[in-house]
């Protein structure tokens, strides 16, 4: 029997992002975000040839987006856990530590996972799909650049409180990271917001009313 | 070294030391699933469908796994089983579910498996139709490329890697998905395949299949896969001497060929190469120069290792065989009448042997010298020829011989009799001029003259004609002498021989002496054979009539057996020996104890079919004669080497032509037109071969019908 041995799939285990990433910082990662992470990462590295990682991992992807983009079913967990407990057995060491941390984040998280599937939220605000991208009102100066949206969905100028188009928003993360005091995002609950850019210090942000998302 | 024992599911089996515990179980007829695991290439252990448990320990693949003494092996469990499941899940996720409408529909391992493992695909996500890789580089004319239905199993990547070392097909990454396919994604030509098509026959799948139109799907595996040996009336191993050629091993190549043919010089001058037509690389761009190949081999073959194995024969059986006719159909089937034991008598009409070979065809196209060489082989085997000796009456010379095989062919000329003036002096048919040229027999002719008839023959007369230093007109029905091949037409025109095409035939107009002096025709637009009368039919053009002046008149028009009854043979209208318990031709007569094959059965044919008629006749007479009809010969131990490697710019290698002498250089001599390929373009051509004779070895794979624990 003449076998080809397939290598370096340890090694590409070693880099895989640590749990320690989500315990020592919950509740601003997202567990299921990370579970994506730590997945995609595995797949890209893994060399392909054996169906865990080539086949596997790309059905846990798709079962794993589902479930932070709304269209997680009932029994995805269920789901989720019998085939990453068979990755851990079938896998090589890359197919099958991803496969392990996976299973302990829904160990240690199931309430966000299922907060996701059924409830369609994101309490770390992570999974893009669970939450919008705003300007808060109170904190504009009017300063700010909006040109930096390379969608062009911040309305605004100088002196006035910026207003983000929710339907142009693609949630590239620019405005946030520019302008952290300033872009933020909600989730399940609307702040109140002005429907176009109206000048600094003139929106009550008082009279908004809480509205349910979704 | 010791055998190896082991149990699986309780059952204690042997195994060889080294193997796999999947190798082993499959060789004791215990099924474990599978699917990229092949028998004939090393194992990857990617598809986890052989996982098993042994000694109580965590599931492992039994393909990776080596056989230990003690060992115990469990095949089937409940998490096994649903490891296994979840495996074929995560693979069909991605797999295609119109299972009728693949190629490789009810000849599928995948779907062997599904009905083994009773998967089924709907619990998982669809990952198929994410799929962004299968449309890359599907196009070449030879292997059909559904890569959607690919499963990477990787077992073409595997034997094109391991097993051909051509190394063109790897695992490749897109973005994160895994497909198979070329560096840079070159297609296949570009990317040096050898079109070997191992990794069609590997092919678990309907992924990589076999081009419509290359094989027929009718023949068993072995014949199929081969073509130009089907195509070849005799069989011979061609893809065996190629590379023989290739190897620049020559007189091993025409051991190879002599297994199936006494004639192989012959051959490499007048075959009709009909396994040309079956050659794969046609697809790709064209065949082989087959016949040309097989020339140049028989003219380097400088040390003849196949003789002394070729003229050896079995224990003498003490039975007389005559045979007649000393044409390749009779001289074939008295080399292995002979090779049998049996002695054999060779009676010829003419003054030397060879038939058409020697007599009937142009000396330009294949020198009498050469054919008696070859004949004189057949002689030294023991064979004893009497030329100058007709045969008349075959009834009188079987009761001197246990068995007679009547092989005279097609040896007689046909005339249009009912053309006025066809029985003049100076008009002749092409038997009797080319046998006039070639076995130096005086013929009256004059200084011009009319070749009727537009066939290959016409050429072949006319061409001879040219050479003989006379005015030659061929005059024919058909537009641009259709009937004629393309290649010997222009050779005939470039020569000097004047074309009357689209013209009908008249009458022969002779003076009063009865001297031929020209050929009545007229013009046509067209014609036609009727359907049911076979009579001709043609559209005249009016007042068209005119003259060709000449002196001597040549039918080019057919030939026929001249059998007549006093021969002693029960014959069909058309002078043809009939077998009376068919009402047709065939290796039987009417009289028991003779025989008949080649052109006297069949029909006027080509060389190639004259010796495969009478491979066929001889088991059929040596078993008349007690024998066990059994003519197969090895002259060359050969051993198949599965690894080709890589040539660069192999896909589009051209086919290389023989140089033909300019007209000035042949047309006033009966040498050979071409002196064959020349050393660089052998090797070229040789090269050319897609080997498709190297995929017959590659082991079918069992499904899991065919092992006992089903």
């Amino acid at each position: 029997m003449k076998k080809l041995e397939i290598t370096g799939c340890k090694e590409k285990a070693a880099l895989l992002p640590s749990i320690d990433e989500i315990i020592n910082k919950a509740p601003e990662v997202c567990p299921v975000d990370w579970a994506l992470k730590v997945v995609e990462q595995a797949r890209k590295d893994a060399c392909g040839k054996t169906v865990p990682c080539r086949d596997g991992l790309w059905q846990i992807i798709r079962i794993v987006e589902d479930d932070t983009t709304g269209l997680g079913e009932s029994e995805d967990l269920e789901l989720l856990k019998e085939l990453l407990d068979a990755l851990v057995t079938l896998g090589c060491e890359l197919t099958a530590e991803a496969a392990k941390r996976v299973l302990k984040s829904i160990e240690l998280y199931s309430e966000e996972w299922e907060m996701h599937i059924k409830r369609k939220r994101c309490t770390a605000l992570a999974c893009k799909s669970y939450y919008t991208v705003y300007a808060d009102p109170a904190a504009c100066t009017g300063n700010e650049d909006i040109s930096i949206c390379p969608e062009g969905a911040i309305a605004g100028g100088a002196g006035l409180i910026s207003v983000v188009d929710e339907e142009k928003c693609t949630k590239c993360g620019k405005c946030l990271e520019q302008y952290p005091e300033v872009f933020k995002k909600y989730g399940a609950i609307k702040p109140r917001l002005p429907e176009a850019p109206v000048a600094v210090g003139s929106f009550n942000a008082e009279g908004g009313r809480r509205s349910r998302r979704r | 070294m010791d055998k190896i024992t082991l149990f699986i599911n309780g059952t204690q089996i042997e195994a060889e030391p080294g193997q796999s515990v999947l190798e082993a179980s499959l060789a004791a007829g215990i099924y474990i699933p599978h699917i990229c695991t092949h028998p004939d290439l090393p194992t990857q252990g990617g598809c986890k469908l052989c996982v098993v448990e042994i000694d109580g320990g965590d599931p492992v693949c039994s393909c990776q796994t080596e056989v230990k003494e003690g060992m115990k092996v469990v095949t089937e469990t409940a998490r096994l089983k649903s490891l296994r499941s979840i495996a074929m899940e995560f693979v069909l996720a991605g797999h295609p579910h119109d299972c009728t409408a693949c190629k490789a529909y009810l000849n599928c391992e995948l779907q062997a498996l599904m009905q083994y493992l009773g998967t089924v695909n709907a619990r998982l996500r669809d990952t198929l139709s994410e799929k962004a890789t299968h449309k890359i580089n599907t196009n070449n004319p030879v292997i059909v490329r559904e890569m959607e239905r690919c499963i990477q199993c990787g077992r073409c990547v595997r034997v094109c890697q391991e097993v051909r070392g051509v190394k063109i097909l790897d695992y490749r990454k897109k973005g994160d998905e895994t497909y198979i396919g070329t560096e840079f994604d070159l297609p296949l030509v570009d990317a040096d395949c050898r079109f070997c098509s191992a990794c069609v026959e590997v092919c678990p799948t309907g992924a990589l299949v076999d081009a419509d139109g290359i094989f027929n799907a009718e023949l068993p595996r072995e014949e199929r896969l081969v073509p130009c040996k089907v195509e070849c009336p005799a069989h011979i191993d061609i893809p065996g001497y190629i590379r023989a050629i290739n190897q620049g091993n020559y007189s091993e190549a025409v051991g190879i060929i002599r297994e199936k043919v006494p004639f192989p010089h012959a051959l490499g001058y007048v075959c009709n190469n009909k396994c040309e037509t079956g050659c794969k690389r046609d697809k790709l761009n064209s065949p082989i120069s087959i016949r040309n190949l097989k020339r140049y081999a028989v003219e380097h073959d400088t040390e003849q290792v196949w003789k002394e194995k070729y003229i050896a024969t079995k224990a003498r059986t003490g039975k007389k065989v005559a045979v007649v006719g000393a044409g390749p159909c009779g001289l074939t089937a008295a080399y292995y009448l002979n090779k049998l034991g049996h002695d054999v008598t060779v009676f010829e009409k003419q003054h030397i042997p060879g038939g058409h070979m020697t007599g009937g065809m142009p000396e330009y196209r294949i020198p009498q010298k050469d054919v008696l060489a070859e004949v004189k082989v057949i002689e030294d085997s023991g064979v004893k020829i009497e030329c100058s000796h007709p045969i008349t009456d075959v009834k009188a010379l079987k009761a001197d011989y246990d068995a007679v095989l009547v092989a005279l062919g097609t040896s007689v000329g046909k005339k249009l009799g009912y053309l006025p003036g066809a029985n003049l002096p100076n008009v002749y048919t092409a038997v009797d001029l080319l046998r006039a040229n070639r076995l130096g027999l005086p013929i009256e002719l004059g200084d011009t003259v009319n070749v009727i008839g537009g066939g290959n023959v016409a050429f072949d007369v006319a061409c001879t004609l040219i050479r003989m230093g006379k005015t030659v007109n061929v005059v024919c029905l058909e537009a641009n002498a259709s009937q004629a091949s393309p290649e010997e037409r222009d050779l005939g025109l470039e020569d000097g021989v004047n074309l009357f095409d689209s013209h009908s035939n008249e009458a022969i107009l002779g003076d009063e002496n009865d001297k031929v002096v020209g050929l009545q025709v007229h013009k046509i637009n067209s014609f036609y054979f009727h359907p049911e009368t076979r009579a001709l039919v043609e559209d005249a053009i009016p007042d068209s009539t005119y003259t060709i002046p000449c002196d001597s008149i040549v039918f080019a028009a057919g030939q026929v057996t001249g059998l007549t009854d006093e021969f002693g043979l029960e014959l069909n209208r058309f002078g043809y020996p009939i077998d009376p318990a068919t009402g047709n031709s065939g290796f039987n007569t009417s009289v028991d104890g003779v025989f008949c094959a080649g052109d006297v059965i069949t029909g006027t044919k080509f060389v190639i079919n004259a010796i495969a008629s009478a491979r066929e006749c001889v088991p059929v007479i040596d078993k008349y004669l007690g024998g066990d009809g059994i003519i197969d010969e090895t002259l060359i131990e050969r051993e198949l080497n599965p690894e080709i490697g890589k040539i660069e710019g192999f896909g589009k290698l051209e086919r290389q032509e023989m140089a033909v002498k300019p007209a000035e250089a042949r047309r006033d001599n009966f040498l050979p037109i071409s002196d064959g390929l020349t050393d660089e373009q052998a090797k070229c051509e040789s090269s050319r071969c897609l080997q498709c004779d190297l995929r017959v070895p590659i082991t079918q794979v069992d499904i899991w019908t065919a092992y006992e624990n089903k």
